[in-house]
């Protein structure tokens, strides 16, 4: 039959595929400014050129990229270990780096407030598996963790969004003389019970 | 929600740089994947609000410019998408057409994070004969990291039908047709009709023919066949006379009996029935096709249902109107009784020899409508040996004495006769309408219909405008008041 097409395929739209371009906010050139002289403070020069080198980074590549290129060259400029207020600088320059994503939301606050929460929460528990065991059960801590509130934060999304169907009391149903695609109930595009027809 | 391509680099770069901090043993960098991580979260927290935000504020409406269609006919959709504020994520609202709409691409609209509104329109066709319902439009939502879909909006249903009437008040007049013919599947399961063979549905079956059951088991939409002892053959004969041009430009007699002509066509193709069809203009004969159950015989009375028009009257032919009908006639056979009557017991009687000669020329009463060209279609049908079960008549109340003769006629060679009637009076411009007076012509025609379906193995049926009956019905009341003051 023609234009037998499933639902599924039909709910990949053309965003699926689209690359949609990151917004620069007017905080994240204040960050990142703030990153260099921050870099140029606890380094010298070489830590200014390398402050301009993550302003690249984070101009070409994103927030994610420039924090990770940061740290390496942090490790670069303290080869013997970075000392507590070097650490601290170039440590709260990336919070606010990190926060400049918070930037340009109609409820900025709120989003704010969850990722110092959330700084506070990683941080500290990095900090205690740091003192208390070994950093590779630190890092096992901290990525488990991560991966907990991102799965926690889509769980959220899905009950606020009315997506959670209750699949234990849907049952397959079907009207007689009438087709089509009955899973009218909202689908985050896993198959419910309604797509299996 | 969906993580996209770059959020899930971004978690593998987390992954990357904490396993680079164990094996270097280098604390800091632990601090930057979590740094990366926590940037992660809060792009996913400012995703869900802004999704929630849409999900309050998002107005989906898919419309149909009509909700019927004919098998492979085309029907404009409409998709419209509306938020109360700009949103902070891309939109893409696609359609949930039904799996039966036949469409090049998916109908979408995207709405940019600086719009509040998107249209779009497409003509879908529609193949599959049934009622197809919409599913909400997906709503995808994204950012660069990631997306979510959202079903939402009206669900509208498309009926597509073999059959397509643009007049809505036959519907229970095609309904009668239906079942004064047994042409309906209810009847065909309930009374004797065998089950035949299974086929898989194709578009103009109807959706009620359908065999869940075995759908159920083969996985593909099934038809049943039923299948009488016997073929049955079917003749409409429609009138197109000049009389059946009357009412608005519209919706004519003619319009009225041709919708329900079409349907029953449609409902003897379901059935598999043998149909013939014979035209009746001013002029006499104009289409005479014999019954046959072709595909193409039935795409060939459609055809000629949909263009035939009224024609015009030639010569003016003098008739009894509705309002003078008194009722049946004598029978052939009655009138050769009284003659032998009056022979026998009053032979020579001056009673008997003025009676005899008259009842004599009332033998011939027949060949006064020989010039009628209903009766004179009818006879050349039996003429012709053409006897079918049924003889179904679309015409009007204009020549009330000629069609009552023409269906005695026809009785004789069908096994049923059915005569679908169009009350003149209802489609009369009333423009300072006497209620009593129309009433007492509907009244008449009335009389008229159910001196036809008093007739053994006939059936009459009435079809015109329901909202001028209604207003027909109100004038009669009112009228009644205004006496009921008076007296």
């Amino acid at each position: 039959m023609t234009g037998d097409r499933s639902t599924t395929q039909r709910r990949n739209g053309i965003l699926r595929g689209r690359e949609i371009s990151p917004k620069r906010p007017l905080a994240g050139y204040f960050a990142v400014g703030l990153l260099v002289v921050a870099f140029a403070g606890v380094a010298g020069l070489s830590g200014g050129l390398a402050g301009v080198a993550i302003a690249a980074i984070w101009y070409g590549f994103g927030i994610p990229y420039a924090i990770a290129v940061g740290y390496v060259l942090l490790l670069g400029l303290f080869p013997d270990g970075i000392d507590p207020v070097s650490f601290g600088i170039t440590g709260g320059v990336m919070v606010v780096f990190v926060c400049s994503a918070a930037t340009g939301s109609r409820s900025w606050l709120r989003i704010l407030g969850f990722a110092l929460t959330m700084i506070a929460v990683l941080g500290g528990l990095a900090w205690w598996l740091l003192t208390v065991w070994t950093l590779w059960i630190a890092a096992g801590g901290g990525l488990a963790v991560l991966g907990l509130l991102a799965y926690g934060l889509h769980r959220y999304e899905l009950v606020r969004l009315g997506l959670v169907s209750d699949e234990r009391s849907a049952s397959p149903s079907s009207t007689a003389g009438v087709t089509g695609d009955t899973s009218a109930s909202r689908s985050s595009g896993r198959p419910d019970v309604g797509d299996r027809r | 929600m969906r993580p996209r391509r770059r959020a899930i680099t971004t978690g593998v770069l987390v992954v990357f740089l904490a396993s680079l901090a164990v094996v270097l043993a280098r604390p800091l960098l632990l601090a930057g994947a979590l740094l990366i991580g926590t940037w992660l979260l809060l792009r996913q927290y400012r995703f869900v609000s802004a999704v929630s935000t849409i999900d309050d504020s998002i107005a989906v409406d898919q419309t149909l410019e009509t909700e019927t269609v004919a098998p492979n006919g085309s029907v404009p959709v409409t998709l419209e998408v509306t938020v109360d504020q700009s949103p902070a994520l891309a939109l893409e609202a696609v359609a949930g057409l039904p799996v039966a709409a036949n469409v090049e691409r998916p109908l979408t609209v995207s709405i940019d994070r600086r719009e509040r509104t998107g249209t779009a329109e497409m003509s879908v066709q529609w193949p599959v004969s049934g009622t197809h319902r919409f599913t909400g439009a997906s709503v995808v939502a994204a950012d660069e990291l990631f997306s979510e879909t959202i079903t939402t909006g009206s669900t509208p249903t498309m009926t597509v039908s073999g059959y397509m009437s643009r007049i809505s008040e036959i519907t229970a007049a095609v309904d009668r047709v239906a079942v004064t013919m047994e042409t309906s599947d209810a009847y065909r399961r309930e009374s004797g009709f065998e089950p035949n063979e299974l086929r898989q549905y194709t578009w103009g079956d109807t959706p009620s023919r359908i065999d869940w059951n075995v759908t159920a088991r083969l996985g593909n939409l099934h038809i049943r066949d039923y299948e009488s002892g016997t073929t049955r053959r079917t003749t409409l004969v429609v009138d197109h006379r000049a009389t059946l041009s009357d009412g608005g430009p519209t919706n004519t007699k003619l319009d009225y009996l041709c919708e329900v002509a079409l349907a029953t066509n449609d409902d003897l193709q379901n059935a598999g029935d043998a149909i013939g069809l014979l035209t009746v203009g001013d002029g006499g004969l104009t289409t005479q096709l014999s019954t046959r159950s072709s595909q193409e015989q039935y795409e060939t009375i459609r055809k000629q249902l949909l263009s035939i028009e009224p024609t015009t009257a030639t010569d003016h032919v003098p008739h009894l109107s509705i309002g003078t009908w008194t009722g049946p006639e004598r029978t052939d056979t009655d009138l050769r009784r009284r003659i032998e009557e009056l022979e026998r017991n009053e032979a020579g009687d001056a009673f008997a020899s003025t009676l005899v000669p008259y009842y004599e020329r009332q033998l011939t009463y027949e060949e006064r409508f020989s010039d009628d060209p209903i009766v004179a279609a009818v006879k050349s049908m039996l003429i012709q040996g053409v006897t079918p079960n049924w003889t179904v008549f679309f015409t009007d109340d204009s020549y009330p004495v000629e069609l009552y003769q023409a269906v005695k006629i026809a009785r004789r060679g069908s096994t049923h006769v059915l005569v679908v009637l169009t009350p003149t009076v209802l489609f009369e411009t009333w423009t300072d309408p006497d209620a009593r007076t129309v009433y007492d012509r509907y009244t008449a025609f009335e009389e008229y219909r159910r001196s036809l379906a008093e007739l053994d193995r006939v059936d009459a049926i009435e079809v015109g405008p329901t909202d001028r009956f209604n207003i027909l019905l109100a004038s009669i009341r009112g009228q009644r008041r205004r006496d009921g003051v008076v007296q």
